[in-house]
């Protein structure tokens, strides 16, 4: 079937889902998180369960995109009350059924419970958690399956590409595009319109419009989760940017570590094209777009544009100099239009609302420039040592502070924060007395960090900066594509004084070496990755230079981390001798008697950890 | 693992010969190998006609290929951000030394099992993970994982 203009798009709403009858929906998560944890074997046991009694006419199983809570998985949301149900198992089922869907009683002790409190919370819209988030890119998150387009298009999908195929001129849709202040949501910043304008007066054909999910940074996964959640959202994005630059050729440049987006995705095109939303002379007004997707092969410098490009085009992912712009020689040469997956998803929201609603959310005054400030959201991963690990969608401007403390609800296991980590690889650490810095793209620049992808690893007492700082540059190491020497060899360099100091070999020195290192490969490397690997350095010693001195001139690891500066021993106060450390052990390491406190012996202890991590009375002290 | 030169050709013929699909072929063959036999790159090489340079430029560029067999359940342990600062660099030590291997990308004496680490899975929510032949484990330790691979190898011995 094909789709004409506005009012097809309305009546298939109809057709389609929103009204069948059901009296309950159970929405279910089916992200990577909630699926790993079970949810398509709960899927099952619950429609057992349903049909058991007789409840499949009035009781309808969705499995949604990700829910966001990852933590607290498998997640469901029952509709329309939005009762939130956390860690089902599918021992649950039976009970659950028999008492809420059939009797109408919702399970309490399957309910979220905040930290420090004893009474439940019901409602999803009541949990700190979800409260200040704000939903644009994420929009559909939970209220959709992300495999029917149906349910896609009953909630306005491809409406937005209807607007501006029937109305609107392509340097219109530039121009709001700009107007909007939307800019790049892969961790450039780059202003949307003004790259749209760019591509759209770049000499030569055809042009080429790319998605790039290739999310690299190591502890982000937003752009797993929208593809995953809502992959209607994006293509719908890319058409509109296909129609606004003049092209009909689109890819998306997907990681293969993402095999249910990849599935989600393929199924998502083909069903578009079916529906003549992807294709030839789409909405019959003489536009033709089409998508096509290139899977990555695993490098972290495919993120780049350039090396993204070469990757396509099967060439190893090598950048190249910046000077020649991918706009307008990009891919085989051609004008390319590049956005990340998130900007891609705001697009059809900003058609639909328009501009005056989108920059009434966020920070600056975008009306004369569009670099001027940080407008609607941003999605960010929020992980590491916060007790509401997920996904998060807040406007621009929101604190720090209210993003770990309120909406991730602080600091698990009494401890204390030190630091948050933003911008991956090429971001930098922000450190506590800067928790009410408000987030958007110029202020994280401003002390040493980005907004990057959206990563947001928080950090505990027990974290080591000087360990972070080389896992980031060893990683980068790896990754480093080795066309320029600065990224080459001044990264390696970088790498081997972070790991001396780690050791405790470093000598007097060293700081102001690794630091003029850090500015050589900062000002010299070919491609911005390079030229970013040395801000997790750079913060770090910004902000804990402390840290770094205490393992060059004492020898000491403050946050008792780094191996050859720590020693591992038994508190004989908190130790019951219950065994189960000496078992463990594999190197028998651990003496004692039962019942009675046992003792490392640290000629043998190879500081594996594993002892600290089974034994239930916090009784191993790591100095 | 004996090549053949059939399924070299069913994987050309699927990406139309075209030098451009190079690294979607190389992924097809990686996965129905577990690794880029040289004998394939030559075969792939001859009938494309390209260097075994740009190929192997290819193959070791990407951390998705190898150029020795992977276990029959590769294990990646995720040493993500998320993952690092919760023990998976860690993880990935102990399990490397349970399963008495040297290196990343070897593979134990039986082909079962062999570990890398790697970048990051996308399930930062749940770290550390590790995912074992396409498994994803969450909130793992290296106890569990011990455990859960001493169950694999029985079940795999009793075959």
């Amino acid at each position: 079937m094909s789709v004409t203009p506005g009012k097809n798009v309305d009546e298939m709403k109809y057709e389609s889902g929103g009204a069948n009858g059901y009296r309950m929906y159970l929405m279910l998560c089916g992200g990577t998180g909630c699926v790993s944890a079970g949810s398509y074997e709960i899927k099952n046991a619950l429609e057992h369960e349903l049909e058991k009694y007789n409840l499949s006419n009035e009781v309808s199983v969705v499995m949604t995109g990700c829910n966001g809570f990852c933590a607290n998985g498998p997640i469901m949301v029952v509709q329309p009350d939005g009762i939130f149900y956390q860690f089902l198992s599918v021992k649950d089922v039976p009970h659950l059924v028999e008492e809420h869907m059939l009797k109408g009683r919702p399970v309490e002790k399957l309910m979220f419970t905040p930290p420090d409190e004893k009474s439940v919370v019901p409602k999803m819209s009541d949990i700190g958690f979800f409260k200040k988030q704000r939903l644009l890119a994420l929009r559909n998150r939970g209220l959709i399956d992300p495999e029917k387009i149906e349910e896609y298009i009953a909630r306005d999908g491809y409406k937005a590409l209807a607007k501006v195929l029937t109305e609107m001129k392509p340097e219109e849709v530039i121009q709001e595009m700009i107007a909007s202040g939307l800019r790049g949501r892969g961790g450039g910043g780059f202003p949307t319109g003004v790259k749209w304008k760019t591509c759209r007066e770049a000499p030569g054909e055809p042009k080429y419009v790319v998605c790039n999910a290739d999310e690299g940074d190591p502890g982000a996964y937003m752009d797993r989760s929208i593809i995953e959640g809502d992959p209607h959202s994006v293509l719908e994005g890319m058409a509109i940017a296909a129609y606004a630059v003049g092209s009909s050729n689109g890819y998306v440049y997907i990681r293969h570590e993402y095999p249910l987006a990849l599935e989600r995705l393929e199924k998502a095109i083909a069903d578009a094209r079916e529906y003549g939303l992807l294709g030839k002379n789409i909405f019959d007004q003489g536009f033709d777009f089409d998508i096509n997707i290139h899977c990555g092969a695993g490098a972290f410098v495919c993120g780049e544009s350039t090396a993204l490009m070469a990757s396509m085009e099967g060439r190893p992912g090598e950048p190249r100099a910046k000077y020649i712009h991918t706009v307008e020689h990009g891919l085989w040469d051609k004008p390319t239009n590049l956005n990340n997956v998130e900007t891609y998803a705001n697009v059809p929201l900003i058609v639909q609302r328009g501009v005056k609603w989108f920059t009434s959310i966020g920070t600056g005054d975008v009306s004369e420039n569009p670099w001027g400030g940080s407008k609607g959201t941003k999605v960010f991963s929020l992980v590491g040592k916060v007790r509401n690990t997920g996904l998060v969608e807040v406007p621009m401007g929101i604190t720090l502070r209210e993003i770990i403390f309120d909406i991730g609800g602080g600091i698990p296991n009494g401890k204390k924060f030190k630091a948050v980590q933003t911008g991956g690889p090429s971001g930098g650490v922000i450190p506590e007395d800067l928790l009410d810095l408000p987030v958007d793209f110029d202020q994280l620049t401003r002390v040493g960090s980005m907004m990057g992808s959206g990563g947001m690893i928080v950090m505990d007492e027990d974290d080591c900066m000087v360990d972070i700082a080389r896992y980031f540059i060893d990683f980068l190491v790896g990754e480093s594509c080795g066309k320029c020497l600065p990224g080459r060899e001044g990264l390696t360099q970088i790498s081997r004084m972070l790991n001396d100091i780690c050791d405790g070999q470093a000598q007097e020195g060293v700081l102001e070496l690794l630091e003029e290192t850090c500015n050589t490969v900062t000002s010299c490397s070919l491609c911005a990755l390079g030229g970013s690997a040395p801000n997790p350095v750079l913060s770090t010693l910004r902000y804990f230079r402390d840290e770094y001195e205490a393992h060059v001139r004492e020898k000491r690891c403050p946050a008792g981390l780094c191996k050859n500066l720590i020693t591992y021993s038994i508190d004989p106060d908190k130790c019951n001798g219950c065994m189960l450390c000496a078992r463990e052990c594999p190197q028998n390491a651990i003496d004692g008697e039962k019942k009675k406190p046992h003792k490392i012996n640290t000629d043998l202890c190879i500081k594996c950890g594993i002892c600290k991590d089974v034994c239930n009375r916090d009784a191993v002290i790591v100095k | 693992m004996e090549v053949q030169k059939i399924e070299v050709d069913n994987i050309l013929n699927h990406w139309k010969r075209d030098k451009s699909n190079l690294i979607e072929m190389l992924e097809d063959v990686q996965e129905h190998y577990r690794y880029i036999p040289p004998q394939v790159a030559i075969t792939i090489a001859e009938e494309l006609d390209i260097s075994m340079n740009r190929i192997f430029h290819i193959a070791t560029f990407y951390k998705g290929f190898t150029l020795e067999p992977r276990g029959k359940y590769p294990i990646s342990v995720c040493t993500g951000t998320a993952c690092h600062v919760k023990g998976g660099t860690r993880i990935l030590e102990n399990i490397m030394r349970d399963l008495d291997l040297e290196r990343e990308g070897q593979a134990t004496e039986d082909q079962l099992f062999s570990v890398e680490s790697v970048r990051c899975i996308g399930c930062c929510g749940l770290a550390p993970v590790v995912a074992i032949g396409g498994e994803v484990h969450g909130k793992t330790s290296s106890t569990k994982m011990k455990k859960f691979i001493n169950k694999l190898r029985k079940k795999e011995q009793a075959q």
